[in-house]
């Protein structure tokens, strides 16, 4: 009896938390996002920020989906060659980079790069006051530090993504080739198959996880608490929340796009 | 420029079920020195974070002037905080900036002066502190007293009504503890506001204090100027000062 009251009291308590911290994610993030609307506008932090975002994270998301289309081609081929559907290799690439490879796969490694930082940096600026200092000086930290990182990552995201996107289709081409398969197989039906809307829904896919990963790691770098311990577990927390959210909404915007 | 009055009323705030103001009751004198002191934990800085709007009280009154800002919205909590400084216990400097850039940050931030006008008062007032010199430096090169007089360069830029110092000498040498209560002074006499200092350290309080405040388990246990603190029978104040004098 004593350990069932127990563990419905566990599971009542974990609801709450759960309820508490998404009402608290909700007010914050509806805070940061519309608070860019309001004048003063500052477009050269969120300028930076997009800077940080996109362009810092170029090179990570080129080899990222160089070495997918890669590799997925590499996975394929074999199977295809042995029902002589060599002329399905290049759309089967480009469907899975704009529909799931690209959106997903960048925006793990634009996590790792960029949302642990921007939950570290913020955790560091709150455990040493910056945070304070700055609602002090009449500068609300949710619309100086929080929006631009929010808006940067929601749109470079997409934008990354159809880097990743093409940057993968080439990678799968080259392999192909080397696997013996001419251009024009590869090539040939991908305008066929491929339809817009493969493209288009990825890239709002990839804007959804942006805004997740920025979000995410701001929320935590936020309401971090303790000295350096906490701004450790921020980060481990944003990088593993978001992962876990991008897939998980992944799999439900799959289900209701495609 | 006339510093408003502060008046606080009744003052409560809890923390995890743990009272740390019980009920504190203070008249901050405008245009003076005032002291606030206590022993660790007895809910100096807390007071100080209410004063400014970083905490909201359980219950009771902070009054600046005639105005109520106990249920104030942020809004006119804005308002008054572009007449306020604050010097952080460890600076609260912006990493991501230079040594001026983070003094600058309060006037670029409400476009209250264009950026070379802001570096021109940046650079006087660092000039002042003896830093003119370093006004591209990177914060991480800076000493402890040295981000102590960039932190009050910050404070002051906006030529604020209330100065506020949170334990401002902690952590320093004598010779360091020294210059920062001369910058408290130049604080005071340059601006003519009202300072606010949030401290442990008898020696500054008797020398600097136009009044002080002795909190003693989130209550008021004495207001009145050094002398009275030093002459008092109190039990409370006499423990805390014999024990002050045993830490120093």
């Amino acid at each position: 009896m004593n350990i069932a009251v127990k563990a419905v009291a566990g599971i009542g308590r974990l609801t709450l938390d759960i309820i508490f911290h998404l009402g608290r994610y909700g007010i914050l993030t509806l805070k940061a996002v519309f608070g860019a609307f309001l004048p003063p506008w500052r477009l050269r932090g969120l300028f930076r920020q997009m800077e940080l975002v996109g362009v810092d994270s170029l090179m990570v998301v080129i080899l990222t989906g160089l070495f997918t289309g890669g590799v997925f081609t590499l996975q394929i081929i074999y199977g295809f060659q042995r029902f002589s559907a060599e002329s399905m290799v290049g759309p089967t690439v480009a469907t899975a980079m704009t529909r799931e490879l690209g959106p997903v796969l960048t925006a793990l490694m634009v996590t790792g790069r960029v949302g642990s930082a921007m939950a570290a940096e913020l955790s560091a600026m709150k455990v040493t006051e910056q945070m304070d200092a700055l609602t002090v000086m009449a500068a609300d930290p949710v619309r100086y530090l929080l929006s631009p990182r929010i808006w940067a990552g929601t749109l470079m995201l997409p934008l990354l993504t159809a880097i990743a996107d093409a940057v993968g289709v080439v990678g799968g081409f080259f392999v192909a080739l080397g696997r013996g398969l001419d251009p024009g197989q590869f090539v040939g039906r991908i305008e066929d198959i491929v339809v817009m809307a493969d493209i288009f829904n990825g890239l709002i896919k990839s804007a959804f996880f942006g805004f997740i990963l920025t979000s995410v790691g701001c929320y935590m770098g936020y309401y971090t608490k303790g000295g350096a311990e906490g701004v450790g577990r921020s980060t481990t927390m944003a990088v593993v929340i978001s992962y876990v959210i991008i897939l998980v909404s992944d799999f439900m915007m799959t289900a209701i796009m495609f | 420029m006339a510093a408003p009055s502060i008046k606080i009323v009744d003052v409560v705030k809890t923390f995890d079920g743990d009272k740390v103001l019980d009920g504190v009751s203070l008249d901050i004198l405008a245009g003076k020195i005032n002291f606030i002191i206590g022993r660790s934990g007895e809910g100096k800085s807390v007071l100080m974070k209410i004063l400014t709007g970083l905490y909201q009280p359980d219950s009771g009154s902070i009054f600046y002037g005639d105005k109520n800002l106990t249920t104030a919205r942020t809004k006119d909590w804005n308002a008054l905080r572009r007449k306020m400084g604050l010097l952080f216990q460890d600076g609260a400097l912006f990493d991501s900036m230079s040594l001026g850039e983070n003094v600058c940050f309060p006037l670029w931030f409400h476009h209250l002066a264009s950026p070379s006008e802001a570096r021109k008062r940046a650079k006087t007032l660092l000039g002042e502190l003896g830093l003119a010199e370093a006004f591209f430096s990177p914060i991480s090169s800076l000493s402890t007293g040295e981000r102590k007089r960039v932190a009050l360069a910050r404070a002051l830029i906006m030529e604020p009504e209330i100065v506020f110092f949170d334990e401002p000498t902690t952590g320093l040498d004598p010779i360091l503890s020294s210059q920062v209560d001369e910058l408290i002074v130049h604080a005071q006499k340059k601006t003519g506001a009202t300072v606010i200092v949030v401290s442990h350290d008898m020696a500054a309080t008797l020398t600097l204090a136009d009044t002080v405040t002795l909190l003693h388990q989130g209550v008021v246990v004495f207001n009145g100027t050094p002398k009275q603190l030093s002459q008092s029978d109190e039990p409370e104040i006499k423990l805390f000062l014999s024990a002050v004098n045993l830490e120093n």
